[in-house]
């Protein structure tokens, strides 16, 4: 299990996002909810945009201590 | 010359025995590839148990009064050969043999359960259903468990070339934990669901079948979770990503559909 406030943190500190929200689908489960609106990925395909936030929990998604990540990820 | 002898003679398997024209006769038993006929719990358990020297069983209850059993017999009938054993098929008449239907809970024909041999302890598993004759269903389930028949793990050198292989495979190909009809997450149930709506045609892998294969796609995709979706060996993303390409409206041109 992961907190909340730990992957808002990561995500605040790599992708320099204007709009970041987290929420725990079901913290039980370990699924969490991002939605993250960045520069950083513009005229990035879809694919890449959600490989660079699952990247930034590697461990955790291997571990298992996150399960599932729901990811939407855009540049404006 | 052919000689038969009733199939009572040999415990219910069919033989022929063949005389080529020699001054010794001589004699081979082939084994014909058949649907298994079942008649009773203790031969369908039976069965069940023969079923674990290969990579499963498909189980097809039907009536003799039902229309489109008639169709599913015809189409599992021409699998037998490619399979050769390595799949067992089995015939259950659901107004004659009740207590196979009790033990396996089928209440409607035709209705054909999948069972996979379990790499541990070699017990069949129930893995899929198919309710109704839905025979794009089926072929689906049939090579989406069996594959070809031919290509297992076994018969390629290492790792990654399975995967290569497994991911490259015609049209949409799902790595999902569970299968459609029998999901174990709700992520992979969701996507089945997208898949049905726009009537995108795929095949699965379920994940939960080798654990070498579960972790090891991780590594060779660099993508973290199930399901992954791929296209000419192309990983196309997962749950999230396909649902937003759904809502964007490009999730059949991507899958190439």
């Amino acid at each position: 299990m992961v907190a909340v406030a730990e992957i808002e943190a990561r995500i605040r500190s790599n992708l320099e996002p204007t709009s970041c929200e987290v929420t725990a689908i079901s913290e039980e489960d370990r699924k969490y909810s991002v939605a993250i609106v960045s520069h950083i990925f513009e005229g990035m395909p879809l694919l890449k945009r959600h490989r660079m936030v699952n990247d930034l929990f590697k461990e955790e998604l291997l571990s298992g201590d996150i399960h599932a990540l729901t990811i939407v990820a855009n540049p404006s | 010359m052919v000689f038969f002898f009733p199939s009572f003679f040999f415990h219910n398997h069919d033989r022929e025995l063949s005389c080529g024209k020699v001054s010794k006769a001589f004699i081979y038993i082939k084994k014909i590839h058949k649907m298994r006929r079942v008649s009773s719990l203790k031969e369908y358990n039976s069965l069940k148990e023969e079923a674990g020297n290969g990579l499963g069983l498909v189980v097809h209850f039907s009536a003799s009064w039902c229309e489109p059993c008639k169709n599913v017999g015809s189409m599992l009938e021409g699998y037998l050969s490619q399979y050769n054993q390595k799949v067992l098929f089995a015939e259950v008449d659901a107004d004659l043999v009740t207590n196979v239907c009790e033990a396996e809970n089928v209440e409607c024909v035709p209705f054909i359960v999948f069972f996979r041999t379990s790499s541990r302890e070699r017990a069949q598993e129930r893995v899929a259903d198919v309710v109704g004759g839905k025979l794009d269903h089926l072929e689906m389930n049939l090579v989406s468990l069996y594959g070809n028949g031919h290509d297992t793990r076994e018969s390629f050198p290492d790792l990654n070339e399975y995967l290569k292989y497994l991911t490259s495979r015609k049209g949409v190909v799902a790595f999902i934990t569970g299968t459609p009809s029998r999901p174990r997450c709700g992520f992979t149930g969701r996507l089945v669901e997208i898949f049905y709506e726009l009537g995108i045609k795929f095949i699965y892998y379920d994940v939960w079948a080798s654990d070498e294969v579960c972790e090891g796609l991780k590594k060779y995709s660099e993508w973290p979770t199930y399901p992954q979706v791929y296209v000419d060996g192309e990983l196309i993303g997962g749950y999230d990503i396909c649902s937003q390409l759904k809502e964007s409206g490009e999730l059949k041109a991507i899958l190439k559909h």
